[in-house]
């Protein structure tokens, strides 16, 4: 081998290594300019997600409450004569369970907690705590695919509907609001405890009143009489007066007994049962052969309202003034209670013995009689203190779990005068032969009205059947407004990215 | 013949620095193209990415606007003439080339935990937090969290712990009371505009360049995607405005190995979700 064959030994390889060396230069600058570039690209597009991920979270929440509002309705219970039952006022300020760097001042509280109502889908946000009334707000809310977004949903106040009618908590001794209320929320998400998007707003409920049926049963509701409707303040029932409003309803099936006709409406979110032997008419007035039918609205898309709820009846008396033996002295016996509190309103057992009667005269302070337990020649008789005023009595149990015309005698005045609230489970059967003028709700029990007499009033029950032999009449003038939704709606919204 | 490979050795050297010449020629050219070409790319990506945080301040900013007011409030309205532009979340004077709105920069809030009726021998109402509010600037109160309609609009005269104190002229209607539990907010009044072939934002603090050789310009839109006319009416503000479109033009910082310093138009259109929240 030769001195240069020699010398070229080696020059390749350096040749390789000066062009990878430059081209290793050139690829590192420009991968170099490509990282930072893709970083800074990165940043802002995690950024942009953050904010739309925390935003669509916010609408996710609105939804819900959106979505779940006839149940929220229910499980709020903002309804006038529940409300201070449910929640207590307080000054602004953090509660018990909203106790981390985020907490919101509230002015609202669980009856008899520092609790806020609360739903959060981390405890890092405090801890949940909502009014149930038959609906799980927590699992339902909790179930919810927030986008791994952290979320708190808070009820920041409750305002009343009509501000003059709201006299304070009766827990200090107030009168109960003759107002319903609606709820402020406020929601927070964020994406991570200490960094990312801090999104937050205001979420208003406005109260849907709606009228309550005049006869609802909440599992069904049997017609084996006709019904048709008038006015009590404008004057008696007359075939002249009467009017085509009777309005039905139901959670479950309607049956209307064939040859019955109801003038008025039927509504349903289950269905008019029509095969015999139901299939009665259901008529918009009283032309002859009932050539224009009645609105008859089957399926989950018509809206029934939920039964009223009630709270437990030691929260109503947690005292009260005993019992009362109607039996003797004088021919009867008038009933004031003392004062809108328990015990002076609430007794444990009234009895009214035979040929003796016991008057309720108060239209502003509610009786709670647990127990009511009328002779069969006893009278429980009705005078209201005000020209329409309305005697509300609240119990568990009537003894023979029945009662006619006689034993609750409330013809003098106007149906709607006389409401009854019926706490208990077992049914209740209304019979007899006297005319009967009342406003009964039992959300626990089914109601029959089966003896012969005309019934005036309106009758929400857990089930409901008329097999008399008498007259139905729904009475207009006590139509209830009831809180039959809440529409939810978002306001002011605030972000901030940390 | 081994007389004969004297020379060979040379030829060979020849041939080979020709040859390497040749490749590092070839290698160099490519490696000042590629880097021309990155240069004038990442020139690209730097244009863009300025557009890109412009718009990322301008998007966040314009979807925000009028969160720190009573809007939807009834007794504060922007059709209120007797409110002057307190009412108004975006202010009349916008156009193709400007922008001014109303906005909460920090993303916070506050309650009176007191009741507040503004008078002129009282200007002064507690919050429960006053850590966000400082003297010259705007607050806004609003009742709506509280059931009521009113609003004010009010400049900071003091702070001092949670006590605020407004300046003896503030705007609401007339006997307005503001329940505890009212929402209190900071405000500042910001507008973008072009000014001296830059894009700039204004807001009390002074100042700031967003973006250098760039000119930004607006149009604005109602719920259904019609063109608002500018100048914008109160009754637009107040019934129409749903959304404006931001266009930035910006002109890169360096010229391409064309000799041209390349253009980039991003176009943007932005709901104003609390307006239209105002109006459900």
């Amino acid at each position: 081998m030769s001195f240069m064959e020699n010398r070229e030994r080696g020059s390749a390889i350096l040749v390789v290594f000066i062009l990878t060396g430059v081209i290793a230069l050139a690829l590192a600058s420009s991968l170099n300019t490509a990282a930072t570039q893709i970083n800074a690209t990165k940043n802002t597009k995690n950024q942009i997600e953050n904010y739309y991920s925390a935003e669509n979270t916010l609408n996710t929440v609105l939804n819900w409450l959106r979505d779940n509002s006839i149940e929220l309705t229910a499980s709020l219970d903002l309804s006038a004569h529940e409300f201070y039952y449910m929640y207590d006022f307080v000054s602004f300020g953090n509660a018990y369970n909203d106790s981390s760097n985020f907490a919101a001042p509230t002015r609202i509280r669980m009856n008899g907690t520092n609790n806020v109502p609360m739903l959060v889908n981390n405890n890092s946000l405090g801890t949940s705590a909502f009014p149930s009334n038959g609906f799980n707000a927590l699992s339902s809310f909790q179930a919810i695919n927030f986008n791994n977004n952290l979320v708190r949903l808070v009820m920041v106040d409750a305002i009343p509907t009509n501000p003059g009618k709201d006299y304070g908590d009766i827990d200090n001794g107030n009168q109960a609001p003759e107002t319903d209320f609606y709820p402020v929320f406020r929601v927070d998400v964020m994406n991570q405890l200490n960094q990312g998007t801090y999104l937050y707003g205001f979420i208003i409920g406005s109260v849907v009143s709606g009228s309550a049926f005049g006869f609802f049963g909440e599992d069904y509701v049997e017609m084996r009489q006709g019904c048709d409707s008038y006015q009590s303040d404008n004057g008696s029932y007359t075939t002249s007066s009467r009017r085509a409003n009777c309005d039905v309803g139901s959670g479950g099936p309607i049956r209307v007994l064939g040859g019955e006709t109801v003038y008025g409406d039927l509504t349903t979110t289950n269905s008019v049962e029509t095969t015999s032997p139901w299939g009665g008419d259901v008529c918009a007035n009283f032309t002859t052969g009932c050539p224009d039918q009645g609105s008859t609205c089957e399926g989950t898309n018509c809206s029934v309202p939920t039964m009223p709820t009630y709270q437990q009846w030691s929260t109503y008396c947690p005292s009260d003034l005993g019992n009362l033996n109607v039996s003797g002295g004088g021919m009867g016996t008038i009933l004031t209670p003392a004062s809108f509190n328990a015990p002076d309103n609430c007794w444990n057992t009234i009895r009214i013995g035979s040929n003796r009667t016991l008057t309720l005269t108060s239209t502003s302070i509610p009786y709670y009689i647990n127990t009511l337990d009328i002779a069969n020649n006893g009278v429980l008789e009705l005078q209201p203190d005000s020209p329409s005023g309305i005697i509300e009595i609240y119990t568990m149990d009537i003894v023979g779990d029945r009662f006619n015309g006689n034993q609750i005698f409330n013809m003098n005045n106007n149906p709607y005068q006389l409401k009854i609230h019926y706490l208990g489970t077992d049914d209740l059967t209304l019979n007899g032969t006297v005319d009967m003028g009342v406003f009964i709700v039992a959300p626990n029990a089914g109601v029959t009205v089966s003896g012969n007499f005309d019934f005036y009033g309106g009758i929400q029950a857990k089930n409901l059947t008329f097999s008399g032999s008498g007259s139905v009449h729904y009475d207009e003038s006590g139509q209830a407004e009831v809180i039959s939704d809440i529409q939810f709606t978002l306001r002011n919204m605030f972000q901030n990215y940390r | 013949m081994k007389a004969n490979d004297y020379g060979n050795a040379i030829m060979s050297l020849i041939v080979s620095i020709g040859l390497f010449t040749t490749i590092m020629v070839g290698t160099t050219k490519f490696v000042f193209s590629s880097t021309r070409n990155s240069y004038d790319l990442e020139n690209r990506i730097d244009n863009t990415g300025n557009i890109e945080k412009a718009f990322k301040l301008i998007t966040s900013e314009i979807k925000m606007l009028g969160s720190s007011m009573p809007i939807g409030q009834s007794n504060f309205s922007p059709e209120d003439l007797s409110l002057g532009d307190a009412s108004l979340a975006v202010h009349t004077n916008s156009n193709a080339g400007i922008l001014s709105f109303n906005i909460n920069e920090t993303g916070k809030s506050t309650i009176l935990t007191s009741s507040f009726t503004p008078g002129l021998g009282n200007l002064s109402f507690q919050v429960d937090d006053a850590s966000d509010i400082f003297e010259n600037e705007n607050i806004y109160i609003s009742d709506f969290t509280t059931g009521g309609n009113n609003g004010l609009r009010g400049s900071v005269s003091g702070v001092s712990g949670n006590t605020v104190t407004i300046a003896g002229i503030f705007e609401t209607q007339l006997g307005t009371s503001f329940a505890t539990g009212s929402l209190v907010t900071r405000s500042m009044e910001v507008e973008y505009r072009n000014s001296d072939g830059a894009i700039v934002r204004e807001d009390t603090a002074g100042t700031v360049i967003l973006a250098p050789r760039a000119t930004i310009s607006f149009a604005y839109f109602d719920s259904n995607g019609n063109a608002l006319s500018v100048p914008l009416s109160r009754a637009a503000i107040n019934n129409s405005l749903s959304a404006i479109r931001v266009t930035i033009t910006a002109t890169a910082d360096n010229v391409e190995r064309n000799g041209i310093a390349r253009t980039i138009t991003l176009t943007r259109t932005i709901s104003l979700r609390n307006l239209i929240l105002s109006r459900y």
